[in-house]
């Protein structure tokens, strides 16, 4: 198993380099650039050229590139250029993963904890109203754009009702856990409902081929008890492909984070992207999408070992 | 062997009917079978696929499911009706009274967990015992039943098993609690005629050893005639003939069990082809009227499309759903009385074994 996660690590690498490539490429190819967000429209052109030329990006793209990736490999992103001028790229992400990494958590918990036990009643309860139930509302939760479902959890609980814990902002846990979670409240469901549909719809379709297996006859034939071969000899089967769902849709949850921290004006690396983009400042954004690339990977990766764990064929197959 | 024995029978199957209530109409899976299983023998139930001989089993252990239902019929084990019982009751009947194995090895078993881990599971849900003695017994029942090692094989997983080893590992789960019946739903269809043989042999060993019934369903009357000791043959969802196995071979009396015989290759015969039974399996949402083998029937006559024969005894232990089982007499008197019977509905008069007309 060690040798495998090695096998994998070592192939991210190449991933990651790709990504960077990319990343870098389509940021620098955008058009307008950090010193014209600096200087404002009414800049001299004399002055962007010798800006420009102090911030090294009149060189060629690709010696700017090697000096990024020489810098990055060292842990060093650079200093912000526009978001926060003069901070250390680090700094800022740092001080901002917290929030994105614990509302993606808590979502992705939320939607499991929601999700599985949904997906295993409507199976069993196939065709009777809870099962019709489940499915309407994990196909509305598909179908509505969170950024939507944002707005009107606001419309409702912060105008309507005036809540104050509904007002948007963020206290690090550390400082408040009540106020924290209350404030989490509303980004959660509008993050976490998407995810938790179609998680709760894989796990059903998977529930409903599981319990029809011969095994899950034989088990009844054996003697064996409805509820543990539910809770057991199907679920364990129908959860391989519904881990395979979760894990990839973590990169969905990533991408509804840049949304949701802009609905609900919280502090993020979601909303710190949409900023940096705004401001064209490269060093955030190449750092943010590379950050977030890894994410993507290491959550691949998790997968895939969780997958083995639950899979014996794959376990000794791999070696 | 051949003849019924007098004893109590531990199954006793009475005019079993089950359907299935589907989109494109009632498919009648069951359709009134009776048979009986006594104490130690080997009971074959034969016929062609779609003859309703695995619903029948399973509506025995009451696993069948939604949209198919048992509409009527008892089906008595040792006295006590089983169609009756609770769900609750059923589950500790299930593998610990009546185990049931499966066709295909390669999906019976859960891919997910290790095989001894399944079989101990049966032994803990019907017997009061720890993980450790149940472990134990598991890797005994493994040797019993042929599997080589099974010290290291109890942590294996299914993958890490052969199609014959699989059926194995089913056959050590079935017998893991002693059953006094063990329902065996085409056991060796998929694999190959060396295993094949292989597990008849451990099959007839724990028979022997555990003294259990077994009930065989397949469709291959080889296979019937080197396992069983008597014989119910299925067809349009019920059973139309019921024998000795030497006596079903040596004479069989309805026309569809004359039709199986005459479709074994034989080595002795020169013929070039077989001979086929004719026609279709019947439709079971739509059967035929009166006698569902009439359309196929070389000897049917005007009355078999409106009249549905009961099985009824045509010599001492047999018995046979046919009108004209009684040696295929089809003069106009047999075919008068035979109805004069059915319509009076009184006692069947004793058989009279008459000659066959081929």
């Amino acid at each position: 198993m060690s040798r495998f996660v090695l096998k994998r690590l070592l192939l991210s690498i190449p991933v990651l380099l790709g990504v960077s490539v990319v990343v870098f490429a389509l940021v620098h190819l955008a058009p307008g650039g950090p010193v014209r967000v600096m200087l404002g429209p009414l800049s001299n052109e004399e002055l962007v050229r010798q800006i420009r030329l102090e911030m090294g990006l009149n060189r060629p793209l690709y010696v700017q590139y090697g000096m990024w990736v020489f810098d990055a490999l060292q842990g060093d992103f650079g200093v912000s250029w526009t978001v926060q001028q003069g901070t250390p790229v680090t700094d800022i992400i740092v001080e901002r993963i917290p929030l994105t990494v614990e509302l993606s958590i808590l979502s992705m918990i939320t939607a499991v904890l929601i999700a599985i036990p949904a997906g295993i009643i409507s199976a069993v309860r196939k065709d009777k109203p809870a099962d019709h139930a489940a499915r309407i509302a994990a196909l509305s939760g598909i179908s509505i754009p969170d950024f939507w479902l944002g707005i009107i959890l606001i419309m409702i609980f912060a105008v309507q009702f005036s809540f104050p814990w509904a007002t948007g902002g963020w206290t690090p846990p550390w400082v408040d856990p009540v106020a924290n979670l209350q404030q989490l409240f509303l980004p959660v469901i509008t993050l976490g409902t998407a995810y938790s549909a179609l998680i709760a719809r894989m796990m059903r379709s998977e529930m409903l081929d599981t319990l029809s297996q011969d095994y899950v006859k034989t088990a009844r034939a054996m003697g064996i008890g409805a509820r543990e071969i539910v809770l057991k000899d199907a679920s364990k089967n129908a959860l391989i492909p519904v881990v395979t769902v979760i894990g990839v849709g973590l990169g969905q949850l990533m991408n509804g984070a840049i949304l949701t921290e802009t609905v609900f004006n919280l502090p993020g690396i979601g909303k710190l992207l949409i900023l940096a983009i705004d401001r064209r400042d490269y060093r955030i954004i190449q750092a943010l999408i590379l950050f977030i690339a890894s994410v993507f990977v290491f959550a691949n990766l998790a997968v895939d070992v969780l997958y083995a764990y639950l899979d014996p064929r794959i376990r000794h197959d791999g070696n | 062997m051949s003849a019924e024995p007098d004893e109590q029978p531990v199954l006793e199957i009475r005019d079993l009917v089950t359907r299935f209530y589907t989109d494109e109409g009632t498919v009648k899976a069951v359709d009134g079978s009776s048979f009986d299983l006594y104490e130690g023998e080997t009971l074959g139930i034969v016929g062609e696929s779609g003859s309703g001989k695995s619903v029948t089993a399973l509506s025995m252990l009451q696993l069948v499911d939604s949209p198919g239902r048992i509409e009527r019929g008892s089906v008595r084990y040792r006295g006590d009706d089983l169609l009756k019982k609770t769900e609750a009751e059923m589950r500790s009947i299930r593998g610990n009274d009546i185990a049931m194995m499966f066709q295909d090895p390669m999906t019976s078993l859960n891919p997910v967990f290790t095989v001894g881990d399944q079989i101990s599971r049966v032994i803990k849900t019907h017997q009061d015992v720890s993980d450790k003695a149940a472990r134990e017994r598991t890797i005994e029942l493994m040797a019993d039943v042929g599997i080589p090692e099974p010290t290291s094989r109890v942590d294996n997983y299914p993958h890490q098993f052969s199609g014959g080893m699989r059926q194995r590992a089913l056959l050590a789960m079935a017998i893991s609690c002693e059953p006094d019946v063990l329902i065996a739903d085409e056991p060796t269809t998929a694999l190959d005629v060396t295993i094949e043989t292989q597990i008849f042999n451990v099959l007839d060993r724990l028979q022997e050893k555990y003294g259990m019934s077994i009930i065989l369903i397949t469709h291959d009357l080889g296979v019937v005639a080197g396992t069983c000791d008597r014989v119910a043959v299925a067809y349009g969802g019920r059973v139309v003939e019921r024998a000795g196995v030497d006596a079903l071979f040596e004479n069989p009396r309805h026309p569809y069990t004359r039709g199986l015989m005459r479709s074994i290759p034989r080595l002795t015969d020169d013929t070039d082809r077989l001979t086929p039974v004719e026609g279709d399996v019947p439709n079971l949402t739509d059967l035929p009227s009166g006698c569902s083998f009439h359309p196929r029937c070389p000897h049917a006559t005007a009355e078999c499309e409106s009249y549905d024969p009961e099985l009824r005894e045509v010599e001492p232990g047999r018995e046979a759903a046919c009108l004209h089982a009684r040696g295929y007499d089809l003069s106009p008197s047999a075919i008068e009385t035979e109805r004069a019977e059915a319509d009076g509905g009184g006692p069947t008069a004793p058989a009279t074994d008459g000659g066959e007309p081929r």
